[in-house]
């Protein structure tokens, strides 16, 4: 119980940031970038591991965006130039250019050596059909419904391989999932493609968006936990969940801000907890950052997640909660 | 028929690397002042570009805002950003305005924009700000007693700003992206247009984008301003639109968002001219071609090709 975790991308080490533009111009080989993809992610799980996470993740060192990054993979897509998000952060946004195919496994090669360095479960992690479709430019399909559904069965392969690859837990990205409220019942059946037959801990991540407009739907969502951002939003949602009714599943509880270069308090996140246990059983909860710390320095992630870490091991030893 | 553009234009593409600046900036490796003098080259940029393209009535491109409402939010007292939130239905996020206390206007950089932009256009320019009332509803009120006392006090706050700026302008727009989606509370936003519309002496625009026009387009016949820009992209809001000409006989200015700024797919040229054909079946005043919303929903290079394709297309309509 209160596991802790972390929500996927970790920041990229300077050698790794000027690796990928030097890639980008030709000037080293995709092998000499994959090494040091490797080396990124070695020291990642190492730093996790001393921090104390329980279930750590492989750091996402060879992805420029969670969407970008699949749709380079995937059958069907072209990736056009950069467009913001939000501040002074942009991506590349992909372009669905012909029909979806996963030609080839993706995120397996990777998951595979992350898991091979550590005890710890390293968690399979994958951007949602709904989300593809969402962020990307649709020039080839007539409907949405019919792009979010040929991504589901390419990403449903996906995770079968990592589940085959030995993955404990695959998440599924969705955080465009809250953007329409009218098409929850899309991103439902998508999700149901995505995790059908698998026998490991599913959970999807979902942030910055209305859960309001999706509140209770997406309890409907086949996954056994929903992760959430708390900490950007002050733990608002913990009161909305509390008059609503409660969360049938397992709750991700991000308890400090991925956007904010101020580390928040042991004391801090430890009172935030203890407000969520109010609302959740302990044994629902699995305690995380709001979302990606990629956007952070490695000092500010390191420093995040051990807040987390250390905020969860005196609430279980004051509380007498098994460790 | 003439063209325009209907809020920001890309930040980045192009000379000078504004992103780069912004990430220095950050880091304290360059200075304000550098940063503002990179800002004001990247509006001569956008300008320069939307000019070369042929577009009548150009705009700043908005590049200081980080959202529609960053900039001013960051002049005024009594406001704050706050949380991410996402901006409608896009994979696009702004930072919420809390409101803690009185809104005391500042004037905000974006007016030394305006001035810069004049300086060196040789177009007509439109500058745009955010509507009173959906400023209101994507921001959260702490302090005042009811949605309509806030919604006075941006009135007020943006009329204060407009009136900076409107000796640089030939227009000034005004985006109210949520007015559709709240219908029955139009009436009480026509009280605060009455406002500023008496308090400027230029050509006020209406934008709405992104919703259904069906439930409120008929109550904006009498909106007091110069005329309505629309997000034309479904059938059934170029429906709603031709019922409403037929029915309402509206005589202002109209700008049609036939560009689709929310895709990259190039629009065919007989289609947009078959829409204002038929657009023009039913009104004679001015009309203006122009892209659904704001540009920066798309890649630089693909804003390039849009606009160039949609000053083509005016011409010939």
């Amino acid at each position: 119980m209160l596991k802790t975790t972390s929500v996927g991308s970790l920041p990229k080490p300077d050698y790794l940031k000027k690796a990928r533009i030097a890639a980008q111009k030709g000037e080293i080989s995709t092998e000499e970038l994959k090494e040091l993809e490797r080396k990124a992610t070695e020291e990642w799980i190492r730093k996790q591991e001393e921090i104390g996470l329980d279930i750590l993740v492989d750091g996402e060192m060879y992805r420029g965006d969670m969407a970008t990054y699949f749709a380079e993979n995937l059958k069907g897509f072209k990736i056009s130039g950069l467009v913001r998000s939000y501040g002074n952060r942009y991506y590349r946004k992909p372009i669905v250019v012909s029909k979806i195919k996963r030609e080839k496994p993706i995120t397996l090669q990777m998951f595979r050596f992350a898991q091979g360095l550590t005890r710890k479960p390293v968690k399979g992690m994958l951007t949602g059909p709904y989300t593809m479709a969402d962020w990307s430019f649709n020039e080839y399909y007539p409907n949405r419904r019919a792009l979010v559904l040929d991504l589901a069965e390419a990403i449903h392969r996906e995770a079968v391989d990592l589940q085959e690859a030995g993955a404990e837990y695959i998440q599924i990205d969705e955080p465009a999932i809250s953007t329409r409220p009218e098409e929850i019942d899309l991103a439902i059946e998508a999700m149901g493609i995505v995790t059908k037959g698998l026998r490991v801990g599913t959970i999807t991540h979902i942030c910055y968006g209305d859960f309001e407009k999706i509140y209770p739907r997406m309890l409907e969502l086949p996954v056994e936990q929903i992760d959430l951002e708390f900490a950007n939003r002050q733990f608002s949602l913990l009161e909305f969940i509390r008059q609503k009714g409660g969360f049938s599943k397992q709750v991700g509880l991000g308890v400090v801000d991925v956007h904010s270069h101020q580390i928040e308090s042991k004391e801090e996140v430890k009172r935030n907890i203890v407000r969520a246990l109010e609302v959740f059983k302990p044994e629902q909860v699995f305690v995380d950052p709001d979302c990606g710390l990629k956007t952070r320095t490695e000092e500010e992630a390191i420093a995040k997640l051990k807040v987390i870490v250390e905020a969860v091991k005196e609430l279980k030893e004051e509380r007498g909660l098994s460790l | 028929m003439k063209s325009t553009i209907n809020g920001a234009y890309p930040k980045i593409g192009g000379q000078p690397d504004l992103r780069k600046a912004i990430h220095q900036f950050e880091k304290g490796q360059i200075g304000k002042e550098e940063l503002e003098e990179i800002q004001r080259e990247t509006i001569r940029r956008v300008i320069k570009e939307q000019e070369e393209a042929g577009i009548d009535l150009v705009g700043d491109g908005l590049i200081r805002f980080e959202d529609m409402f960053s900039s001013l939010v960051e002049s005024w007292q009594g406001i704050q950003r706050k949380g991410l939130k996402r901006f409608f239905d896009n994979n696009t996020y702004y930072r919420q305005p809390v409101i803690e206390g009185e809104i005391v206007y500042f004037p905000s950089p974006y007016i030394e924009d305006v001035k810069f932009a004049f300086s060196v256009a040789t177009k007509p320019l439109k500058a745009i700000l955010p509507g009173p009332f959906t400023f209101s509803k994507l921001s959260e009120n702490k302090f005042y007693p009811t949605q309509e006392r806030l919604i006075s006090a941006l009135t007020s706050a943006l009329l204060e700003e407009a009136r900076q700026i409107e000796g640089y302008v030939q227009a000034i727009q005004f985006d109210e992206p949520s007015l559709p989606l709240f219908p029955a509370e139009i009436e009480k936003v026509k009280e605060e247009f009455e406002r500023i519309r008496k308090g400027l002496k230029k050509k006020i625009l209406l934008s709405i984008y992104f919703s259904p026009l069906k439930g409120s387009l008929p109550s904006l016949a009498d909106f007091p301003v110069d005329g309505l820009v629309l997000d034309l992209l479904t059938e059934e809001n170029l429906q709603s639109l031709l019922d409403f000409l037929r029915e309402k006989g509206y005589k202002k200015e109209i700008g049609l968002g036939c560009i689709d700024a929310r895709n990259t797919r190039l629009e065919k040229k007989e289609e947009v001219k078959d829409i204002v054909a038929q657009i023009k079946d039913y009104f004679s005043g001015d009309l203006y071609l122009t892209p659904n919303c704001s540009l920066e929903f798309l890649p630089h290079s693909v804003v390039l090709s849009k606009i160039r394709n949609m000053v083509e297309i005016a011409r010939r309509c």
